[in-house]
């Protein structure tokens, strides 16, 4: 069972609670006094977030949960009136316990019960045209008449008779002004591991209690988080409290080993595909590529984020309903593999390599939640994932997540990345020449490597040659509304890189002046989109990709004319990027050359200031602006 | 043919069912031709219509069955995915669907069925949960259809009933003739009794040579027949209007008019007026002290729309999906859909002594005018005021300021009274409705601008955003301003800002957000020479600039659709505060156009110290024929040149 915080279960409405008498200690909790300067955020006060668990032997749950919301606001109004329950209908049910609004009178509080007609249990939205795997439920219970001021009480029990063992990670922040967090599992001695990071001491309890374990977490006035753009996930800088019933990480692998056993396998229906579409002319690599597009052009995809409540299902079943998750397209795709005698071997896909520490020291499984594969074609591994015929082999999304790969014979977490050939890069290049009257003739070319190129192909391999025109003028529309093409169609070329290219006209790119002459270089030199001043930011700002963006411009312009703006050869070197500008004069034209290297890493709020500076400062007009001026002067005026 | 699901409360599904007449087409004759269906001769396509076969039957009653046998050849790997699984609708409280054959013909004739039953999954539509409807009832039936290639026909044949009419005896559908996959062949058959015929039965917008309609009477039956041949594709453009409105259409109603229509929506939501004794007392506490209609009115929609929460979860019961709640429900709980709040306001302000009704609207596009049906999908109010003016209200957006929001301008509505009334369009409102109007101060000094700017949000600016601002905390408040600011420069650095008013919710108060700021970057340039820009606003941010989205293509087929009017109208007051004198080498020239409902003027003026700019530009008319789009094109491209131009000055 896995965040049990979320999953819930089959409803039975439990009418005689609803109208139990407040006691002295709900009134205390409904008096709490709401501290605008300690939440200046918040919508909602949540007074109390209790849970109660008792996990067994068998890893079946009982858990009890109540959750008391004051609102603050138009805005808490809008989040917190319906609460929504979600479950899995094979595992788990769920008794709901009491539901009231409470509201304050002259002399205490009243209860509103829940109105039986407004508690319903629907499909999960997320669940739909997920066919076989569209198993879970929603309780969604709408609270009546619910004005700013008012409470919101909610209990409810959730038995899991879920197979797999417990886990859970309990991050102490919240969006909304959490005042008192209450959390106690009772578990059989010894089950349940727990690892603190960056918790206050007192904070977690553990006593024992016969044979039991009794684990205990209490915090008051967490900390409310309010997202930033670039933020890094909670868990790598709040306190967090892992806990979990997995021995180790073989113990783990083993589990999702289990769920392939017998599932690798060559059927009747494995051979045939193997039969229609590989021959002994092809090349290893060749065949592994070819049957890994026949995999994702024959298997529509189904997005299932967890990998331990589902069985991987029979090769041919698979292939006999025409869709699958990542699960069962990796039992299908490693068969084949098999079928071709190519090494292969399923890879459950996990956190960034950046979080990978803390998440392998709490056994945090759950952020295993994907599967591709690993294949040794003579002697060179590569990652495949067989969702997506866009990918070449050697080119793969998930780049630097950590992999465990699935081997009886060792514990192997690898970082997933593409090879050398596919790397994270994009390369524009304009070839330009400008002309007296501001008009541009322009030979631009685009060079796409990695997640880049995959995207391209997606866009391209099937469009339609209208559909392609009408892509190429509304690519020149954006460029500029006087852009005007002089090729009648792009170049496009699938292979690696996938390169396009095409050439137009902009009348107008330069400005004339009276005796001035402008223009904008058509490139940017900042890496980063960066929203939050450093004194407004409040959290580290965090970069996980590797990628290089080259910029080249290549300028013939009008020769008897004085530059009086025109852009510098520079170099700067960052944390989380390098840039480097050269700026040469070759044949009378002149040629700019930018370099831009995205850095994987973290700035903390203390080095913001710095970073920002030096990235806000990238966009200033005289990175970009070409000044020209002729030699005859006029005069306008002062002011 | 094609059908184009119209969700949410779609008055009307399709009919009857069905008798002796054949349904199900030449199997046989369909594979002949589909060899001739190939990427070569339909190179635009990925799939091809090649023969479709739909008949409608309808008793007396109304009730209805429709079959569907549709024959389509994939063409490539993207017809291959859009077609590798189905999908049918339908409201449990009306009828339902079923698919009755699927199945595959490969290139070489051998049919491979599906077995519906194995690959099949019935699921509620959650589409409306995220509006915060939970609705149990309509359901969607995916079918997966393993082993679909490239080559084969996909061919299925499903029947729809009808078993509950939502209007009694009255049966109503269109079908398009032109879609976005050429059609070989397409036949559309309506049977209708003798004694409940067709009222209508039109083809609008036809593609000449390509299309035959005829009726016929046979055994106490008329058959209506549509028929369309070899039709080439539509390649859609962005910002066109709905494929429902330009594509050729038949539309068919045994409704006579739209009066019918009013008269029957009055009629079934008048019991749901009932008005409880605490609501009396709220709309005696609302309307006090308030002497015109218009004073009554406005109190009485801003306790509707603010305090009744937009949610829906209990069922009705006589016609689901249509009907209101009774409206002392709705005040009660302080929860409704959009007929809830409406009935509820219709039932507040006939009690406060305005004639108010209840008003169906489509808010996504316009009907048509020449048939009556029930193709609405939201519910509004309005009311007839002494002075002869109609006004509608939208209580449905919790934060609106204005009764009906500028999103729902050019739609058209049916007021639904007891004498009836007819088909209506909402108004085209001036573009200084929507005005976002924005006034700055630049002081120029030490190469930086110090600015203060006030931008004014009227009409649709304010409504966008008001709704948005309620739901942000204070720091998600400050980043939006910051993200703002920072379109005119990623070095604008906020000093102070206020947004006016402080009760968003409570005052009614033009919205406004008064900042003060620096920006870094704005001046460039060395040696005497620099070339300033001005921090124009309303060039990234307001109706008016998201308007200007998507007019990327040199030429259309079809017509360009601003979805709303809009404005701008921006002063900056540039001050040179450096003390040193500055030579004027260059300032632009003014500018003018006026392109008959799209407007752009700016100037330029010297005065002491500096020099004020002055931007006024309107979208006026929402709709530009393909050859006033390139009217419309030529003059963004003078703007466009325009705004790049630079102020060079000299410093002496």
């Amino acid at each position: 069972m896995k965040k049990l915080l979320i999953i819930f279960t089959f409803f039975i409405f439990a009418t005689t609670a609803m109208f139990a008498k407040i006691t002295n200690k709900d009134e205390d909790l409904y008096y709490t006094t709401i501290s605008k300067r300690l939440y200046p955020n918040a919508s909602v006060a949540i007074l109390l977030n209790k849970t109660e668990m008792v996990v067994n032997k068998d890893n079946s749950v009982v858990m009890k949960h109540r959750v008391v919301k004051k609102v603050l606001n138009y805005n808490g109004k809008k989040k917190a009136s319906e609460y929504k329950i979600t479950y899995d209908t094979r595992y788990e049910t769920v008794k709901i316990l009491k539901a009231v609004t409470i509201k304050r009178t002259e002399d205490g509080f009243k209860e509103i019960p829940v109105d039986k007609n407004a508690i319903r249990t629907i499909d999960t939205p997320s669940d739909e045209g997920k066919m076989i795997y569209a198993v879970h439920k929603t309780i969604v219970v709408a609270f009546s008449s619910v004005e700013r001021n008012d409470i919101l009480d909610i209990t409810y029990e959730l038995k899991s008779k879920e197979p797999h063992k417990f886990t859970d990670t309990l991050i102490l922040a919240s969006d909304e002004a959490l005042y008192n967090f209450d959390y106690k599992v009772v578990a059989p001695k010894g089950m349940v591991k727990v690892v603190e990071k960056r918790v206050d001491k007192g904070v977690v309890n553990k006593t024992e209690k016969g044979n039991k374990d009794i684990i205990t977490i209490h915090a008051e006035k967490l900390p409310q988080i309010v997202s930033e753009p670039n933020m890094p996930r909670w868990s790598s800088f709040l306190p967090t409290i892992y806990l979990s019933a997995y021995k180790d990480w073989a113990e783990y692998r083993d589990v999702l080993l289990k769920k392939y056993e017998n599932k690798i396998r060559i059927t009747d229906k494995i051979k045939a595909i193997i039969k229609k579409n590989i021959n002994e002319t092809m090349s290893t690599k060749e065949k592994v590529e070819k049957l890994s597009k026949y995999v994702a052009k024959n298997l529509s995809s189904i997005f299932v984020g967890e990998l331990l409540t589902f069985d991987v299902r029979d090769v041919d079943k698979t292939v006999e309903s025409g869709y699958a998750t990542s699960f069962d397209r990796i039992a299908l795709f490693v068969s084949l593999m098999k079928g071709i005698g190519v090494e292969s071997y399923p890879v459950a896909v996990g956190p960034d390599a950046y979080y990978w520490n803390e998440k392998k020291e709490g056994l945090d499984v759950n952020n295993f939640y994907y599967m591709i594969a690993k294949v040794n074609i003579d002697g060179t591994s590569y990652f495949i994932n067989p969702v997506s015929e866009y990918y070449q082999l050697g080119e793969v999304s998930y780049n630097n997540n950590i992999g465990l790969v699935l081997r009886k014979d060792k514990l192997l977490f690898d970082t997933i990345s593409s090879d050398k050939a596919h790397p994270e890069k994009s390369v524009s290049i304009y070839d330009m020449q400008i002309n007296k009257d501001g008009t541009a003739i322009v030979n631009y070319k685009e060079k796409e490597y990695g997640n880049n190129a995959a995207g391209y192909r997606r866009l391209y391999r099937y469009m339609t040659p209208k559909k392609k025109e009408l892509t190429y003028q509304n690519i020149l529309g954006s460029i500029s509304q006087s852009a005007i093409p002089l090729t009648k169609e792009m170049s496009i070329n699938l292979a690696n890189p996938v390169t396009i290219s095409f050439k137009y006209r902009q009348d107008n790119f330069a400005t004339v002046a009276k005796k001035f002459f402008y223009f904008k270089l058509p490139v940017s030199l900042v890496p980063y989109r960066l929203s939050i001043s450093p004194d407004k930011k409040k959290y580290p700002f965090i970069n996980l990709s590797d990628k290089t963006i080259v910029n080249k411009v290549v300028i013939s312009y009008p020769k008897n004319s004085e530059l009086l703006i025109k852009p510098e050869t520079m170099k700067i070197d960052s944390k989380l990027f390098s840039l480097e500008r050269k700026v040469k004069e070759v044949n009378g034209k002149m040629v700019i050359v930018d370099t831009i290297k995205l850095k994987r890493g973290v700035v903390s709020t203390k080095e913001y200031a710095e970073f920002y500076k030096k990235v806000t400062s990238l966009s200033n007009p005289k990175y970009s602006i070409v000044l020209m001026k002729a030699k005859r002067k006029k005069f306008l005026g002062l002011f | 043919m094609r059908k184009i699901f119209v969700i949410a409360v779609m008055l009307f599904s399709i009919v009857s069912f069905v008798s002796a007449f054949e349904t199900q087409l030449d199997r046989a004759k369909i594979i002949k031709i589909g060899k001739g269906v190939t990427k070569k001769k339909y190179p635009d396509a990925h799939s091809v219509l090649v023969d479709d076969l739909i008949v409608a039957q309808y008793d007396m009653k109304g009730v209805a069955t429709t079959t569907d046998d549709t024959y389509l050849k994939v063409l490539d790997e993207v017809g291959k995915k859009e077609n590798s699984s189905t999908r049918l609708w339908y409201d449990t409280n009306y009828g339902f669907a079923e698919m009755k054959v699927l199945e595959l013909i490969k290139p070489d004739g051998k049919i491979v069925p599906i077995d519906i039953k194995k690959n099949m999954k019935i699921q509620s539509d959650s589409s409306s949960a995220a509006m915060n409807i939970y609705d149990t009832t309509t359901k969607i039936v995916k079918i997966q259809i393993p082993g679909i290639e490239v080559g084969d026909i996909l061919h299925y044949y499903s029947v729809r009933y009808t078993k509950k009419p939502r209007l009694v005896g009255h049966f109503s559908d269109f079908q398009i003739g032109e879609y976005t996959e050429p059609i070989v062949h397409s036949k559309y058959v309506v049977i209708a009794p003798e004694k409940n015929p067709l009222k209508h039965f039109v083809v609008l917008d036809p593609v000449k040579g390509h299309y035959k309609k005829n009726e016929i009477k046979k055994d106490g039956k008329i058959y209506y027949t549509f028929e369309v041949n070899n039709v080439p594709q539509v390649i859609s453009e962005p910002a066109m209007p709905s494929l429902s409105r330009v594509v050729m259409r038949v539309l068919v109603s045994t409704i006579p008019n739209w009066e019918y229509i009013s008269k029957w929506y009055a009629n079934l939501s008048e019991p749901k007026f009932k008005i409880s004794d605490e609501m009396k007392k709220k709309v005696e506490e609302l309307i006090k002290g308030k002497k015109t209609e218009m004073e009554k009115i406005r109190a009485i929609f801003y306790f509707v729309s603010r305090k009744i929460r937009y949610m829906g979860v209990t069922t009705e019961t006589n016609r689901p999906g249509l009907e209101p709640h009774a409206a002392d429900y709705t005040f009660k709980t302080r929860t409704g859909v959009c007929r809830d709040k409406a009935a509820l306001i219709v039932a507040m302000l006939r009690y406060a002594g305005v004639d108010a009704h209840m008003v169906l609207i489509n808010a996504s596009r316009k009907l048509d005018k020449e048939v009556p049906m029930t193709y609405f999908n939201h519910a509004i109010a309005g009311a007839r005021l002494k002075n002869g003016k109609h006004i509608l209200m939208d209580p449905t957006d919790e934060t609106t300021k204005d009764l009906l929001p500028q999103y729902e301008m050019d739609k058209t509505y049916v007021l639904c009274t007891k004498e009836g009334d007819t088909l209506r369009t909402t108004p085209v409102l001036d573009p200084d409705v929507n005005k976002f109007k924005v006034d700055t101060v630049i002081h120029y000094k030490d190469g930086k601008y110090y600015g203060e700017t006030t931008m004014f949000f009227y009409g649709l600016n304010d409504n966008a955003l008001r709704g948005y601002l309620v739901r942000l905390n204070k720091k998600k408040k400050r980043d939006l301003i910051e993200r703002i600011m920072k379109e005119v420069s990623s070095t604008t650095k906020i000093i102070t800002y206020d947004v006016e008013p402080k009760n968003l919710l409570g005052s009614r108060d033009t919205l406004k957000f008064i900042v003060k700021y620096e920006i870094s970057d704005m001046v460039i340039g060395s040696n005497g020479y620099k070339m300033l820009t001005l921090p124009q606003f309303g060039n990234s941010f307001g109706a008016f600039s998201w308007g200007l989205r998507g007019m990327t293509l040199p030429k259309r087929k079809y017509p360009f659709i601003f979805k709303f009017t809009a404005s701008v109208d921006e002063t900056i007051r540039f001050k040179n505060d450096t003390g040193k004198k500055m030579a004027v080498e260059y300032i632009p020239e003014d500018f003018n156009k006026d392109n008959g409902g799209f407007i752009y003027k700016a100037t330029y003026k010297p005065v002491k110290s500096g020099f004020v700019f002055h931007k006024y530009a309107a979208i006026a008319k929402l709709e530009y024929s393909p050859a006033e789009y390139l009217n419309l094109k030529n003059t963004l491209k003078a703007i466009e040149n325009y705004n790049k131009k630079y102020i060079i000055i000299r410093e002496k």
